[in-house]
């Protein structure tokens, strides 16, 4: 799927190789061995080489139907194997296992979804948002299982059949999709001998150990003043942000990775919405609203530093442009009449 | 179907048999500068195009999250939409939109 035509690369001076791997590069040389047998020799290299789906590690995971999405190619298979699927598991209730179970909702299937902590979208809601998300599948027919462990896949003629778990529970499965998270590309950066964590580690100017490499996006692993034990965002957002700090400071202008990080996510009719991280919040307040809509603010100490709401796109615009600057406090929040766009209007007067 | 594009430089590109099923997609695949970062799901305000008077009329009003969104961008007008909200139907051949600053990817 191309999202630039040739010709955005060549007026932009850019050498586009497709089909071209780079395999390997030698620590101490500025020098890129490529698959196609050839060398490129570098002044700057920028590691931009994403993630990996992580695999399940469980015996019978090289069965037939067991799926993961990552790549578009990925999705064309899955979407090839769904018509013919009576029972559906999914591992997994982060965003790809729910946006996959969602998008399920019009098959005349059993959705099933496994997740081993003790709440959907743990590593990335709030629990009010979990609860809200769980109870938004469960009542579109989604059969929900949270703090239970995959065992392994049993399959008959190299085609998975089964799912059994932890507590010895054997769930029927022609069709297993697996999203249970990703895992950096690290081989090249541990080539060149760069300080590796789960990503590759950067400063806020994107750039690693070694002055003249850098990595942005879904691979690189973010240090900064607010973050020292480091953050490896996986979102388009940070990915295109983080890039661009890159290649303004490789193009010698002297620029630092500041964006807040926003976020979305679609299943069913939900649309949610995340702006800000909430790391480091010390309270977290609830606005309640129906079965469509809710929403939680995070704040350190006074400051709300993050948002997360569903069908409010109102409150997450607000947000987006109140957090930039730091103004929403607690006070605002028990006012009654709280309204989030009356606010920015009010503060951007 | 044809599109009528006027780029962040004023220009007027004039695309030939679109046949994408978005304006955004029209206007991506034609290799023209729209960031839309979010991919069509009306969650970025990246694909932001002014539409012309002629055709404004023609268009489903904007939903509540469109609307929402246009609120993020910069420079809204009367005439703003986010391109890939518009579906690309029949009655719109000859649809003719500006690029809104702030769509473009630099
Ligand atoms: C199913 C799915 C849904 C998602 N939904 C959302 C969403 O709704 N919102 C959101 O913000 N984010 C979403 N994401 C995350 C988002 O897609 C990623 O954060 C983003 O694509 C990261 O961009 P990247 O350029 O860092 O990595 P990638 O997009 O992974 O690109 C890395 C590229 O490097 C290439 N590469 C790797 N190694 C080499 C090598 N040695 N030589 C040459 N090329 C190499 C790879 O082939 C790949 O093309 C989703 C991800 C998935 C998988
Ligand atoms: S592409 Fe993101 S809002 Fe249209």
């Amino acid at each position: 799927m191309p999202l630039k035509t040739a010709a955005f690369y060549s007026t932009h001076k850019i050498d586009l190789e497709l089909g071209t791997k780079v395999v390997s590069l030698e620590s101490g040389t500025n020098n890129a061995l490529l698959s196609n047998g050839t060398h490129i020799a570098f002044d700057s290299l920028a590691l931009a080489v994403g993630a990996r789906a992580r695999t399940l590690t469980c015996p019978g995971t090289n069965l037939g139907n067991v799926y993961y999405l990552r790549s578009i190619a990925d999705a064309h298979l899955l979407r090839a194997a769904i018509p013919n699927a009576e029972n559906i598991v999914v591992i997994g209730a982060g965003f790809i296992g729910l946006e996959v179970a969602s998008s399920l909702v019009q098959q005349p299937t059993q959705v099933t979804v496994i997740e081993a902590e003790n709440r959907v979208l743990a590593r990335v809601v709030a629990p009010e948002l979990s609860r809200f998300f769980a109870s938004a599948h469960v009542d579109r027919g989604v059969r929900l299982l949270t703090s239970r462990k995959v065992q392994s896949l049993v399959g008959e003629n190299g085609v998975v059949r089964q799912v059994q778990l932890e507590d010895g529970t054997l769930l029927d499965a022609d069709l297993v999709i697996v999203g249970i998270g990703s895992v950096a590309n690290l081989e090249l950066a541990q080539q060149l001998g760069l300080l590796v964590m789960n990503g590759i580690v950067v400063d806020s100017q994107s750039r690693t150990n070694r002055p003249n490499v850098f990595a942005a996006g879904d691979c690189a692993l973010f240090r900064g003043p607010f973050n020292a034990s480091g953050l490896r965002l996986e979102s388009v957002q940070n990915a295109m942000d983080q890039s661009r700090v890159a290649a303004s400071v490789i193009a010698g202008a002297d620029k630092t990775y500041d964006s807040l990080p926003w976020f979305w996510s679609d299943q069913y009719d939900l649309k949610l919405q995340i702006v800000g991280l909430p790391c480091g919040a010390t309270e977290r307040v609830l606005r309640p609203g129906t079965a469509s809509e809710i929403s939680v603010f995070h704040f350190q100490n006074d400051t709300c530093i993050c948002v997360e709401s569903v069908n409010r796109p109102r409150e997450h615009i607000a947000a987006r442009r109140l957090l930039a600057c730091g103004k929403v406090t607690k006070q605002d929040l028990e006012d009654v009449d709280f309204d989030i766009s009356a606010l920015m209007k009010r503060q951007s007067k | 179907m044809k599109l009528l594009i006027y780029d962040h430089d004023g220009q007027l590109v004039e695309l030939e048999d679109v046949s994408a099923k978005t304006l955004m997609l029209g206007i991506r695949d034609a290799g023209l500068n729209l960031t839309a970062q979010c991919g069509g799901c009306a969650s970025c305000g990246t694909c932001h195009v002014y539409v012309d008077n002629a055709w404004q009329a023609k268009l489903k009003p904007p939903s509540e999250l469109e609307d929402a969104m246009l609120d993020v961008v910069e420079e809204r007008r009367e005439s703003s939409r986010l391109s890939c909200q518009i579906e690309l139907t029949k009655d719109l051949d000859g649809l003719t939109v500006t690029l809104a600053p702030g769509s473009a990817f630099e």
